[in-house]
């Protein structure tokens, strides 16, 4: 019966070892899971403006996540755009009404009450056009969606319908925060 | 327990099976034991590393005579033992006669670091801790040998009797440049703050001031002669929002501070403070607003 003492004894102990390494092991993949780089993405999409040729709309959609299962919160999000054309002079951002903004449109459809949009300006130089956008989301918690979200719509009047405009991102002011320590920029400028 | 199970194992004279299964149960609840303790000490591990993350610029003195200075990051807990070696605390502060090309500082990826910033040897390094000083005598009948600098600062978003703060200020002029890391403020019932600086050699300088978690300012055409100097500067508050002392406000800041706005941290714990910016012992959103209202532009680079 003693050998029967012992017996428990070394189960218990090899239990313990188990679950040392399947934690451990746990641990360690969903540390390479939840590492936060490169999962968040900001896209562009842009269309004529019915009824108005010479204006395209260009929604500005972003998500934090490539997967239900590997998407992280944000706290926060900037970008700075610039907009070339042939004839960059011809370029010019216009509000829905097609009248020259220094502004662009915040989207709609982000909760209310729980973002803070603190720059938002166009410039406009003999290079084209610049633009500055910065959101922050206040809540506790951050936001996350491994969906495409509108976050701005901006709108580019084009005097002359034959040239094109190229949008690029500028990859040293346009970041996405995550919200947990240590605050790590996981926009993925490659997407 | 497992005397328990031996001994009634044995009463009821069990089978070997029967032993085997209370064998697994044993095993299972071992491996839940060893899931607890393992999860347990990661949470423990967690909380300590994220305490440990808040890190902060220094202007590190390398001894090197072809690069004498070097802007670095380092963790918030290892900043003493930095000042005490002569580094300066946050960014490397420019020369005044190397300010010329300022223009090119928001290319600097320290602003003022070390793109920009061709600092000499000749750099005094003070850490100094100067406590509220009395007042001096209304009738002083005796000449002081040496100077002493009486100021007066304001932080953005504190309007009240509040703790005292540190703050660096650097005297520099074409020839001289003087850092003086930790001066101690002490604050009025306005929520003004006073700092002594004594020993200062007589010239004329540029000062620059900077508090923990703000901007820079800097006050031009100071001069410091034998005796009591008094300046007011509470005019021009210290804008919020550099948490990381590198002297500009970016998105990284506002997500530092984000970051620590939830409910771990609050109230306000160890190695959070800078960000608690009225310091009324919690990081809230009157914080966050705060600075957002400096944070009107992608890059704010503090006064240099």
């Amino acid at each position: 019966m003693k050998s029967l003492r012992r017996y428990y004894i070394f189960i218990i102990f090899l239990g313990v070892l188990v679950g040392l390494t399947l934690v451990r092991r746990d641990q360690y993949m969903r540390s390479l899971a939840q590492t936060p780089a490169d999962v968040g993405t900001v896209k562009v999409l842009t269309e004529k403006l019915e009824g108005k040729e010479n204006v395209s709309r260009i929604n500005v959609m972003f998500r934090t996540g490539t997967a239900q299962d590997k998407v992280e919160a944000i706290s926060s999000l900037a970008m700075r755009i610039y907009i070339k054309g042939q004839d960059s002079a011809s370029l010019q951002i216009v509000d829905k009404g097609a009248n020259e903004s220094d502004k662009i449109e915040i989207s709609s459809e982000l909760p209310v009450g729980e973002w803070r949009f603190p720059v938002n300006f166009v410039t406009k130089n003999e290079d084209g056009i610049v633009i500055d956008f910065a959101a922050i989301n206040i809540t506790k918690d951050g936001y996350l969606s491994s969906e495409y979200r509108k976050l701005a719509t901006f709108y580019i009047k084009n005097d002359k319908e034959e040239s094109d405009f190229d949008l690029t991102f500028d990859n040293e002011l346009s970041f996405m925060y995550s919200k947990r320590r240590p605050t790590t920029n996981i926009w993925d400028a490659t997407k | 327990m497992l005397n328990n199970i031996y001994y009634m194992s044995k009463k009821s004279g069990l089978t070997a099976s029967f032993a085997n299964i209370i064998g697994v149960i044993t095993l299972i609840l071992g491996v839940f034991g060893g899931v607890y303790l393992v999860q347990k000490e990661q949470d423990i591990t967690n909380k300590a590393s994220e305490i440990k993350e808040h890190k902060v610029v220094v202007c590190h003195r390398t001894g090197s005579d072809s690069n004498p200075w070097v802007q670095i990051e380092v963790s918030e807990n290892a900043l003493n033992p930095h000042l005490e070696h002569g580094d300066i605390q946050g960014n490397c502060p420019s020369q005044k006669k190397d300010d010329e090309g300022k223009d090119d500082k928001k290319d600097d990826k320290g602003g003022g670091g070390q793109g920009g910033v061709n600092l000499g040897t000749n750099v005094t390094v003070v850490n100094q801790v100067v406590a509220e000083a009395p007042e001096p005598l209304p009738e002083v009948r005796y000449v002081y040998i040496t100077t002493r600098l009486d100021f007066w600062v304001k932080f953005q978003g504190i309007d009240s009797k509040k703790k005292n703060k540190s703050v660096r200020v650097i005297f520099r002029n074409e020839d001289e440049l003087h850092v003086y890391n930790k001066v101690i403020v002490t604050s009025d019932a306005k929520g003004v703050y006073k700092g002594v600086i004594t020993d200062i050699r007589p010239g004329t300088y540029e000062v620059l001031v900077k508090g923990d978690g703000y901007l820079q300012r800097m006050f031009e055409n100071i001069i410091i002669k034998r005796g009591v100097n008094i300046y007011y500067w509470n005019d021009r508050e210290l804008l919020a929002g550099d948490f990381n002392s590198d002297n500009i406000l970016e998105l990284k800041d506002v997500a530092e501070l984000l970051s620590v706005y939830n409910e771990e941290i609050n109230p306000v714990q160890t190695g959070f403070e800078v960000f608690d910016l009225d310091l009324d012992g919690y990081i809230e959103i009157k914080d966050i607003e705060l600075v957002l209202i400096n944070f009107n532009q992608l890059k704010l680079v503090g006064e240099e």
